[in-house]
């Protein structure tokens, strides 16, 4: 019977620093540095281990815009590796690292099959001179792809027992992500193709079964939104049956953890709970970056306000970052429970309401422009999008309100 | 909303203690009396109070903490907060008389978000709030006045300033200590390096593309090295091989000499010769045939050539046919000469007869017409009656000619005679002269008339004369050809005399006649003046008497001379016809003299004589003619005849002489010759015949051995027997050519296997070049040699830069550096925005707030500023930029805040509160509590506040604290409550 196994992985992003994270012990911040670098590693040790025919790779392996040598030459090893062990790799290149972007282009050893333009391609891996499979894809030349891809599949050659698409982009409904070569489900399914290999969307989902539709989601989460494992999927495709396994190559997993201090009195209370709910946390294992969420009253309020809880987080880190399997909380956000009274406060003739009032007519982007547009520092700060505008403009409110309430 | 009664159950001192509210209410105490608690115990009430500040006023007997407060309310009617420190956290349930309850959040909508804050900032003020006034500073008066004003508190104030110090910690647009700008400091700084990194790395793709390019130039160095290596190897070995490839190339240039068309038949040199053997006799005996075939036909050609063509044999055979023809024509020809000599003399002697002009040559031309006889005898008739009619004529004439000059003479004499009467003598004389003439006159008449006669004769003298003369000529000259022809002397004498005679007898007769011709001429002269006689004066009377006579005579004389002018005219017109007559006959004359030259010298009246003489001899002459022209015709014959047989043999070129006999006997001996040389060219022509007849079928025989040897030559394509053996040869030649070449090749093939040597053939060089070349390719060697090690050494360095570029990390781990420090300052960031939101905010708020509510707090605090003032101040006005309050007095003058008593100040401020609280009730009713707030006021003053409040009370619901006894005093329509200090102890 026909068989042909592979590892299909996308989004490897190499050497692309993560984000959110300001500040970390020298160790972690090491770990981190070569997390994508430790996962890329272990994919090859998953290809060589399976004994797979071959890798896809389905664009975005690193970001031209933070492009290293590092990430090249890293990747050209990982490849060689694959070579000595006679295992192909097919690859793309996504939004990230479209090729006329590339600053670095090292070559590859010749076991790497790339597809070279925009236009869809394909090639035929053979095993033991027996084609087996077609590989089809295309890369992006330029930062977008806003063509509708998918319509330009096309099953070559009918013969070949097994075909294998792969596509960098993202489903049409899809908003939550830049949406590249835009393509709908009920489309993938008009050519006879055994697999549909995605990239692009970072979080892990098979859309589809029979024929699956997969993305793998990337290898190393780079982000508080990129939680949880990350990896890739080993795929065997025989005659008859599709097998399809998740296998996590993630070194640092990010992990929301949710900890209620209402009832705490005091800080020492707080770091309790706190310490607790993590080591309790069966989902936490290894070394995870976690992202604290702290709900309470005002008294967590008043902490905030006075940076203890900053000095908490502080704490509770010095302790739980010096095991092997560190843990780091690398970012919190309280979540104030108060009864909601702006409602009522703003009909009042008074300050306060005026205050509300103001609040929700309030221009932030003019107020914060003294540093956001600040010749020297507008080129580091990131864009304040709408929700953060409104976010932050609450959480002036909020500042005012407890400060003009409390006395 | 008006409070109506309170119940405390514990707080602080108060347990279980009731009080009630009217509208305007001032509850008195002494200090420590329990004013304030009173004052907290509401505030407890209507907003709660943590835990902490709850404990505050825990009974010191014990028991619970809280208490309930019935309120009244314009919406939901009278309701009872209650409280109890053991209750749910001292939260607040409100109880409706219908018995319903409710929680805070009911009592915070009731309150209209109103908080405990603004409540205190707005309705509540005390003593303590007017010293925290003084304790700012005078210029910040107008400003906190209105902070008070809008918070009900400094707290804003205060804020503003906490903010601010926050921002200023957090960032600076141009500071360099804050947190962000160190951060920023401190990314500008990894930025660069990261940028230096990053520079360094993009170097990468220079560099490798430097390293490909550099090994691809090693290998092409290397690849030219092992090019130059193996060439000096060949070229080695080729100066090992060059006698070895001087003799292949000999060998095989021989070759190249012989070509491509080598075929040949097997054994083709024994084949021909085997074949040629059988063949020569054949050869030989067919040349013998061809020999004699040769001589037959040069012998016949010989022959042929003697043989003259067909038409000069026939044209020989026509001249020899017409011989006798000719020999007849010729003596046709002699017979008819003889005629024609007899026929001319008989013509010449007729001619001879005739003896006129008239020569044989002229009969050629004569012709006489029919008429011709007749014309000439017209002729004579006609002449010889003109000349008579002419001679009548001219006579008449003669004689008119005379009688008119007599009549003239006549007239002339009568004329001279009829001179004048004196001379009438002489007349007379005259007459008788007259007389005279007339007797002259006759005689000259005779004389004349002799003169006439002598003429005639003198004519007829003349003629004959002539007549004899030309006799004598004629004769002469006849006697004397006939002498010079016969030689007969005598004959030439007689015509000499006969000559002498004639002329003799012709000069004698004219000199008789001329002397006749005088006498006669010289009697006529002396006769004609004859002078007159004496008879004349006789008659001279008679001659006078004559005188009219003569007149009548002369007129008469006249007369006849008129008529004798008449007849002569008449006589010149018939001169005139006869003379046109005659020049018309003279006319014919000529014309038959133009025609017949010889009629001049035969006189007219012979002509008709003449004529038939010539007309007989034209005829002799004619059949002469005839006869002539038969000759002719003969003698054409005879000379075409002969110069056609002259012109065959002059063609020919015989020399046989003019003669014809001798030429037709040529032609006749040519003749036959020619026929004995068609005897034997027949003979020859029948031997050749055979000949040929031998030579064929030797020929066929020849024929099928030349075929062989044709197929032999076919084989060997090649064109002749010659280049067969030649190429036999060739053959020979090439074959030891291709052993010794084959031998050569395998030596070469030993030395340079896979034919490599076959280059070395290509260039043939010679063994000087080798060695240069060798010694070139060396020192290119040498060359690339030099060169890879610089190429090599170049490439090591390079990629050991590479090297250390790939396994360098600071580009990456910067990077990820920057990456952090970049999150540290969004976050910063992020703090300083809130904080400067929140700042922009507060100011925001406070000036849309100020803007909202000015107007009226300011009306109405200059109302109860005026009304405290007892009117020395009409307005107030609201702080404008950098100038505080302004107040206006009566007088118009304005004063800014500082520039007041501490008094008034309070007034002012007090006036400003109860505004604020006005214009804050209009739409949240609570009700004001003042706590001591007059405590500096004079008794006037208090008395104007009182008044105030009591107005106000009116309207709202004023509950005033005080430890003053006056107050309570002046009070007219307000409740007053007295606490006892002692009550609870």
């Amino acid at each position: 019977m026909k068989e042909i196994s592979f590892i299909h992985a996308a989004d490897l992003h190499l050497d692309s620093p993560f984000k959110g994270l300001a500040h970390t012990p020298n160790h972690i911040f090491q770990e981190i540095v070569e997390s994508t670098f430790v996962s890329l590693d272990r994919l090859v040790a998953v290809a060589i281990q399976k004994e797979v025919d071959f890798v896809l790779i389905v664009g975005d392996l690193f970001d031209n815009e933070k492009q290293s040598l590092k990430a090249q030459i890293q990747l050209r090893k990982a490849f060689e590796e694959l070579k000595r062990h006679n295992i192909e790799v097919y690859l793309s290149y996504g939004n990230h690292d479209f090729i006329n972007g590339n600053l670095h282009p090292v070559t590859y050893p010749d076991n790497v099959h790339i597809f070279e333009n925009v236009t869809v391609s394909h090639f035929t891996y053979k095993k033991r001179n027996e084609a087996l499979a077609n590989i089809y894809g295309f890369s992006y030349e330029n930062r977008a792809v806003t063509d509708e891809k998918a319509k330009e599949f096309k099953v070559i050659n009918h013969d070949i027992p097994f075909h294998i698409a792969t596509l960098h982009g993202s489903i049409q409904s899809n908003t939550d992500h830049d949406v590249y070569a835009p393509f709908q489900l009920s489309e993938l399914q008009k050519e006879p193709f055994d697999y549909w290999g995605l990239g692009h969307i970072h979080k892990r989902e098979v859309l589809k079964e029979n024929p699956f539709v997969v993305y793998p989601g990337n290898i190393q989460g780079r982000n508080r939104k990129e939680t949880g494992q990350k990896g890739c999927y080993h795929v065997v495709l025989s005659e008859t049956d599709s097998v399809l396994t998740f296998i996590p190559l993630n070194t640092i997993t990010f992990q929301p953890v949710q900890v209620d201090l209402t009832n705490c009195e005091n800080l020492h209370q707080a770091e309790r709970l706190i310490q607790e709910t993590i080591n309790n946390d069966r989902q936490i294992a290894g070394k995870t970056l976690i992202d604290l969420s702290l709900t309470g009253d005002f008294v967590l309020k008043q902490w905030e306000n006075a940076k203890q809880i900053e000095e908490l987080i502080e704490i509770i880190n010095q302790m739980i970052s010096q095991d092997q399997q560190w843990k780091y909380i690398f970012h919190f956000t309280t979540n104030i429970k108060r009864k909601n009274l702006d409602a009522e406060l703003k009909k009042g003739e008074h300050f306060i309401g005026e205050v509300i009032r103001q609040a929700e007519k309030m221009d932030l982007q003019k107020s914060i422009q003294d540093l956001y547009l600040h010749k020297q520092a507008r080129r580091y700060l990131h864009s304040v999008s709408l929700e953060d505008q409104q976010v932050m403009k609450e959480e002036a409110k909020e500042l005012l309100l407890n400060e003009l309430l409390k006395g | 909303m008006k409070f109506t009664k309170a119940y405390i159950y514990g707080f602080g001192k108060w347990i279980n203690f009731e009080i009630s509210f009217s509208d305007g209410i001032c509850i008195y105490g002494e200090n420590e009396s329990g004013k304030s608690t009173i004052y907290h115990f509401i505030l407890f009430m209507l907003f709660g109070l943590p835990p902490k500040q709850r404990e505050f006023y825990r009974p010191k007997s014990g028991g619970q903490i809280g208490g309930r407060l019935t309120i009244a309310d314009e919406e939901v009617g009278i309701f009872t907060i209650e409280r109890l420190d053991s209750l749910r956290n001292g939260a607040a349930s409100c109880y409706t008389p219908d018995g319903m309850e409710y929680d805070e959040d009911w009592l915070k909508k009731r309150l209209k978000g109103t908080t405990l804050e603004t409540y205190q900032s707005i309705f509540s003020f005390s003593a303590m709030d007017l010293n925290k006034i003084t304790n700012m500073k005078e210029s910040d008066l107008g400003e906190v006045l209105l902070g008070i004003g809008l918070t009900g508190s400094t707290e804003i104030h205060h804020l503003e300033k906490k903010l601010d110090n926050k921002l200023a910690e957090l960032f600076k647009p141009y500071g360099k200590k804050p947190m962000i700008n160190r951060q920023l400091d401190t990314l500008d700084k990894q930025f660069a390096s990261l940028q230096g990194y990053k520079k360094n790395e993009t170097t990468y793709r220079e560099k490798k593309m430097n390293e490909s390019q550099l090994e691809d130039r090693l290998c092409e160095l290397k690849n030219e090295l092992q090019e130059e290596k193996i060439k000096l190897l060949n070229i080695e070995k080729n100066i090992q091989a060059l006698p070895l490839i001087g003799e292949y190339i000999r060998y095989q240039s021989n070759l190249e000499k012989y070509g491509q068309n080598l075929d040949f038949p097997e054994h083709g040199e024994t084949r021909i010769e085997n074949i040629k053997s059988n063949l020569l006799p054949l050869q030989s005996e067919l040349a013998v045939l061809k020999g004699n075939a040769k001589k037959y036909q040069e012998k016949l050609e010989r022959l042929q050539n003697k043989l003259a063509n067909q038409k000069l044999y026939e044209a020989a055979q026509t001249l020899v046919k017409l011989k006798h023809e000719f020999l007849d024509n010729k003596k046709e020809l002699e017979r008819t000469e003889n005629i024609i000599d007899s026929k001319k003399m008989e013509i010449e002697m007729e001619l001879n007869r005739l003896n006129v002009d008239l020569h044989f040559e002229h009969l050629y031309k004569m012709n006489f017409p029919f008429h011709i006889e007749q014309t000439w005898l017209q002729i004579k008739r006609d002449e010889g009656n003109v000349a008579l009619e002419k001679e009548r004529i001219q006579a008449e004439v003669q004689q008119l000619k005379q009688e008119r000059n007599y009549l003239y003479n006549q007239l002339e004499e009568l004329e001279e005679q009829i001179l004048p009467d004196e001379k009438v003598f002489e007349l007379n004389e005259k007459i008788n002269r007259f007389h005279k003439h007339h007797a002259v006159r006759n005689l000259q008449n005779e004389a004349a008339q002799k003169q006439q006669n002598w003429a005639k004769r003198r004519e007829k003298k003349e003629k004959d004369m002539n007549v004899l003369f030309i006799s004598c000529l004629v004769i002469g000259v006849i006697f004397s050809m006939i002498g010079l022809f016969t030689d007969i002397r005598i004959l030439l004498d007689i015509s000499f005399l006969l000559l002498l005679f004639g002329v003799g007898q012709w000069m004698w007769g004219r000199k008789s006649l001329k002397e006749m011709e005088i006498v006669i001429q010289s009697d006529f002269e002396s006769d004609t003046f004859h002078t007159l006689s004496k008879d004349d004066l006789q008659d001279a009377e008679i001659q006078i008497s004559d005188h009219h006579k003569r007149v009548s005579e002369m007129e008469n004389i006249k007369e006849q001379l008129k008529s004798n002018d008449m007849k002569r005219l008449n006589f010149r017109d018939k001169m005139k016809v006869v003379e046109d007559r005659y020049a018309n006959i003279q006319q014919q004359i000529k014309e038959q003299y133009q025609f017949y030259p010889f009629l001049k010298h035969i006189d007219i009246s012979y002509w008709p004589e003449l004529f038939h003489a010539l007309k007989q001899l034209v005829s002799q002459f004619k059949e002469y003619m005839k006869v002539l022209e038969d000759k002719e015709i003969l003698l054409e014959k005879v000379i075409r005849f002969q110069s056609e047989v002259n012109e065959f043999v002059k063609e020919q070129n015989w020399e046989t002489g003019d003669l014809i006999e001798q030429q037709l006997k040529a032609i006749e001996s040519f003749i036959r010759k020619q026929q004995e040389i068609s005897q034997q060219i027949e003979q020859y022509t029948d031997l050749l015949k055979e000949n040929s007849k031998e030579q064929d079928e030797l020929l066929l025989r020849i024929g099928t051995y030349e075929s062989e040897i044709r197929n032999l030559l076919e084989l060997a394509q090649v064109e002749s027997e010659e280049s067969f053996y030649q190429k036999a040869n060739q053959v020979n030649e090439i074959k030891q050519n291709e052993e010794a070449l084959d031998n050569t090749y395998a030596q070469l093939e030993r030395l340079f296997p896979n034919s490599q040597w076959k280059s070395f053939v290509e260039k043939a060089q010679s063994e000087s070049e080798l060695e240069w070349m060798r010694n070139d390719t060396a020192n290119t060697i040498e060359d690339l040699q030099q060169k890879i090690a610089k190429t090599q050494k170049e490439l090591v360095t390079i990629q050991a830069q590479l090297e250390t570029m790939e396994s360098s990390e600071e580009y990456s781990n910067n990077l990820h550096q920057f990456e952090m420090e970049q999150e540290q300052l969004n976050k910063l960031a992020r703090e300083w925005a809130i904080i400067k939101t929140a700042k922009e905010l507060l100011s925001e708020t406070k000036r849309t707030y100020k803007e909202k509510h000015l107007y009226q707090v300011m009306e109405a605090t200059s109302y109860y500023f005026s009304r405290l003032t007892g009117y020395k101040y009409k307005s107030v006005y609201a702080p404008m930029d950098h100038r505080s309050f302004q107040v206006e007095a009566n007088n118009g003058l304005r004063y800014e805040v500082n520039e007041l008593s501490k008094g008034t100040i309070d007034q002012l401020y007090v006036s400003l509160r109860l505004a604020i609280g006005k214009t804050m009730s209009e739409s949240n009713h609570l009700p004001f509590i003042l706590d001591d707030a007059f405590l500096h006021f004079d008794s006037l003053r208090i008395k104007q506040v009182i008044n105030l409040l009591e107005e106000i009370s009116k309207t709202y619901q004023v509950i005033l604290f005080t430890c003053r006894k006056e107050i309570t005093l002046d009070m007219d329509q307000m409740e007053t409550i007295s606490l006892k200090a002692t009550a609870f102890k």
